[in-house]
C-alpha cells in the first residue's frame, strides 16, 4: 500500500482525483459544523457564549500536535529510506502546522481574556504550545537556510525528530502542572466529560478541519512536485 | 576508540588555549549581560538577590549560545572533518571531544568569575557551591544541544541566529530545572531531586546527542 502510493506519478494522479471530493466534503461538514456550533449548541452555564471559541480552539490544537507528529513520521521515513515524497510531505506539512499552532495560541488568548481575565499566562500548556510553534519555525527556517534547497532537507528532518520530545510534554502538561489551563476532557482515562450537545459540533468541526488539512497538504505537495519537475526540465534543457 | 577521543580532545584543547582572547571575550560578555540587570531592574539589592539565581542562569546561558554556530564551522571549512571521515575515524568521537573541550573552556572561566558576580548582585556565598553544580550540569547539557544545532546548521546562511533559534527551545527543560534548583536553594528546600533530574537529562543527552551529531556531520560533508 505504502510502496504503491509512494510513486510520485501515481501519487499525483490519485491526489488530483480525490481532491475535488475532499473539497466538497470539507465545505459541507464545515458548514454543518459551524451551524451546530454557533446556533444549535447551548451556551455554557458559566462561560456563556465565549465557550464557542472552543469549537475552533480545540480542533486546531489537535491538528497542530498531530501535524508535528506527522512531520516527525515523514522525516523518519525520509531519513531511513530517503524517499523524496516523504520529504515533500514534511515540507508541505510544516507551514500548515505552524498556522494551526498560531491559531491555537491566538484563539486561546481570545478565550482566556473573558474567562481567565488575562490574555496570556505562563501556564505549562500555553508555554509548551509556544515551544511547539518555535519548533515549527526552526524546522522551516532550517530547511530554507541553504543555498541549494535540497541540502536543507536532511538537517531539517533530524531537527524534526529531535523536536518530537516536545509532543508528550504538550499533551501531558495539563496533568503534570496543575495550573490554569483545564485538563483534557475528550481523550482521557475515565471517559468523556463533555456533554453530547457540545461534543457533536466539536467532532464535526474537527473532522472538517482534518479534511481541510489534508486538502491543503495535498495541494502543496502537488505544487512542490510540479516545481521540482519544472526545475528538472529547466536544468536538463 | 578512547585513544582517538583523547587525541582529538588534546588537539581541541591546544587550539582553544591558543585562542585566549575568545575565552576572555566570552567572560566579558557574561559580565556585561549581568551588568544589564541592575540597570534594567533598578539597583535595589533585595530585588536583585531575589531574582539573582535566575539572572545568573540566563546570563551564563546567553553568553555561551552565540558561540555555537562556530563549534564545527572552522574544522568544516578547513576540511578537517572531511579528512577524519575519509580516514574512517569515528566522527562521533570527534564531536564528543569537541563538545567536552568547548564545555571545559567555557565553564571553568565562568566558575572562576562566578563568586565575584554573586557578590555583586547580593547573592549569599553559602549557596555558591550548589549553584555552581547546577550551572555546570546545565551548561553540560546545553553544550551537547549546541553541538546538535551546530552540526545541523553547517553550511547554512546566517548560521549564528539559526543555531540560537534551534538551541533555545531545546534547552528549555534544562533551564527550567536549573532555575528550580536555584529557587529551592533560596527557599532552603531540598535541591537533590532537581540535581538528579539534571544529571539524568545530561546522561540521556550524551547517549542521544553523539549519534545525532555524527549523523549531521556526515550529512554535511556528503552533501556540500
Amino acid at each position: 500500500m505504502f510502496n504503491y502510493l509512494a510513486n510520485p506519478t501515481r501519487f499525483r494522479k490519485i491526489a488530483s482525483f480525490i481532491l475535488p471530493f475532499l473539497e466538497v466534503i470539507c465545505l459541507l461538514s464545515l458548514g454543518y459544523g459551524l451551524y451546530l456550533a454557533l446556533l444549535v449548541s447551548p451556551a455554557d452555564y458559566q462561560q456563556g457564549d465565549a465557550v464557542r471559541i472552543m469549537y475552533v480552539h480545540v480542533p486546531s490544537a489537535w491538528l497542530a500536535l498531530s501535524s508535528y507528529l506527522l512531520l516527525g513520521i515523514c522525516s523518519f521515513f525520509f531519513l531511513i529510506w530517503r524517499h523524496p515524497l516523504a520529504e515533500i510531505a514534511a515540507r508541505s506539512i510544516a507551514p500548515i502546522g505552524t498556522g494551526f499552532a498560531a491559531l491555537t495560541l491566538i484563539t486561546g488568548s481570545f478565550w482566556g481574556k473573558p474567562i481567565w481575565g488575562v490574555w496570556w499566562v505562563w501556564d505549562g500548556r500555553l508555554t509548551s504550545m509556544l515551544v511547539l510553534f518555535f519548533f515549527f519555525i526552526g524546522y522551516i527556517s532550517l530547511s530554507n537556510a541553504f543555498d541549494r534547497s535540497e541540502r536543507g532537507a536532511r538537517p531539517a528532518a533530524i531537527l524534526a525528530l529531535v523536536g518530537c520530545i516536545n509532543l508528550p510534554i504538550v499533551k501531558f502538561s495539563v496533568d503534570w502542572w496543575h495550573t490554569l489551563h483545564q485538563p483534557a476532557s475528550i481523550m482521557r482515562s475515565g471517559g468523556i466529560s463533555i456533554d453530547p450537545a457540545m461534543l457533536w459540533p466539536l467532532l464535526t468541526l474537527f473532522f472538517s478541519f482534518q479534511i481541510f488539512f489534508i486538502i491543503i497538504v495535498l495541494t502543496r505537495m502537488l505544487t512542490l512536485l510540479n516545481e521540482l519537475k519544472y526545475f528538472k526540465q529547466i536544468s536538463s534543457s | 576508540m578512547i585513544l582517538i577521543f583523547f587525541q582529538y580532545f588534546i588537539r581541541e584543547f591546544e587550539i582553544s588555549i591558543s585562542q585566549v582572547t575568545d575565552i576572555l571575550s566570552q567572560i566579558g560578555f557574561f559580565i556585561l549581560v549581568m551588568m544589564l540587570f541592575p540597570l534594567s531592574l533598578g539597583p535595589d539589592p533585595n530585588k536583585l538577590s531575589e531574582y539573582g539565581i535566575a539572572l545568573v542562569w540566563i546570563a551564563a546561558f546567553v553568553s555561551v549560545v552565540p558561540a555555537y554556530d562556530r563549534l564545527f564551522t572552522d574544522d568544516y571549512l578547513h576540511g578537517f572533518i572531511e579528512k577524519a571521515a575519509h580516514n574512517d575515524q569515528p566522527l562521533g568521537c570527534y564531536a564528543a571531544a569537541k563538545c567536552l573541550c568547548f564545555f571545559l573552556v567555557t565553564t571553568i572561566p565562568l566558575l572562576i568569575i562566578l563568586p565575584v558576580i554573586c557578590t555583586m548582585i547580593g547573592l549569599n556565598l553559602s549557596i555558591f557551591f550548589e549553584l555552581a553544580i547546577s550551572i555546570v550540569l546545565g551548561l553540560f547539557g546545553v553544550t551537547l544541544l549546541g553541538g546538535i544545532a551546530s552540526g545541523l546548521v553547517l553550511g547554512a546562511r546566517r548560521a549564528a541566529i539559526l543555531a540560537a533559534v534551534l538551541v533555545l527551545p531545546l534547552s528549555l527543560p534544562i533551564i527550567i530545572f536549573g532555575c528550580m534548583t536555584g529557587i529551592a536553594l533560596i527557599e532552603t528546600t531540598p535541591i537533590k531531586p532537581y540535581i538528579f533530574i539534571m544529571i539524568a537529562m545530561d546522561l540521556s543527552l550524551i547517549v542521544l546527542a553523539i549519534p545525532i551529531m555524527q549523523l549531521s556531520l556526515k550529512n554535511a560533508i556528503e552533501n556540500n
